[in-house]
């Protein structure tokens, strides 16, 4: 699989299919493609719609993948600001992350990390939430 | 007369085109063309020539090699359950980059299975 990324754009939609249709594979697809930058601008569909998979691993692999490709913050913060309401600590300290790394584009997030700063009960997503502030409006986290 | 002058005709026309069908069906069937006569033979060592030189950029563009090995070779070595097999196939895979695209299909079956 790493030699399909290796590859480069003309892998893809392999890479595309397996994350659609192979079970055994869409955990290590999720993660890697995001390997791929800009190339995999195509892949940010399907990777929000993993946002929703009930395995927590592809969840967030597939939001490493989105930190790692950065375009289209139109579609893909939202998706990220929803996974700050998931059950799992894992999760949200992850969509919190990624958020930062989209930077300035994701200013629209900024009301939610500020409340999940203020009032998630596990100490390092609201670190993590912290953290995505100062970096996406730092003039909000140091009035 | 006529007869004499009209049956000498096609049997001249005959004799000339005959080795041309001949080519033609040797050809089609993919054998090298064969030629009694020696300007034809060097004519045909030329064009022959001229096509292996042609049709070899297309089949290194369907199958690259790499140090002598086909991508398909060295794919199959990256599979082997010996590392000293395993990690120059590795290596020589992850050096060509895009230029292993054609291993893509397989390595999709690879996915697959």
């Amino acid at each position: 699989m790493r030699l399909l990324v290796n590859i480069g754009t003309n892998s893809l939609p392999v890479l595309l299919d397996a994350l659609a249709h192979n079970n055994t594979a869409r955990l290590d697809v999720a993660g890697m493609i995001g390997q791929l930058g800009d190339a995999a601008r195509d892949a940010i569909p399907m990777l929000i719609q993993c946002l929703n998979d009930s395995d927590p691993g592809v969840h967030g692999n597939a939001m490493g993948s989105l930190g790692n490709i950065r375009t289209r913050p139109d579609i893909a913060v939202p998706a990220l600001v929803n996974s700050l309401a998931d059950p799992e600590n894992m999760i949200r300290a992850g969509a919190a992350a990624t958020l930062s790394r989209y930077g300035g584009n994701a200013a629209s997030a900024v009301p939610a990390l500020v409340s999940v700063a203020r009032e998630d009960p596990d100490e390092q997503v609201r670190r993590e939430a912290v953290e995505a502030v100062c970096v996406i409006a730092p003039e909000q986290a140091n009035p | 007369m006529w007869f004499l002058v009209l049956g000498a005709i096609s049997v001249l026309t005959i004799v000339m085109c005959l080795p041309r069908h001949e080519r033609a069906r040797e050809v089609g069937e993919g054998r090298e063309p064969v030629d009694n006569l020696e300007g034809d033979r060097v004519a045909d060592d030329d064009g022959l020539r001229a096509k292996r030189v042609a049709l070899q950029p297309r089949f290194s563009a369907r199958e690259p090699s790499y140090g002598g090995r086909t991508l398909s070779d060295w794919l199959t070595d990256s599979l082997s359950t010996n590392d000293e097999v395993v990690v120059p196939a590795a290596k020589v895979l992850y050096e060509l980059g895009p230029d292993a695209s054609p291993l893509i299909p397989q390595l999709s079956m690879l996915l697959t299975s």
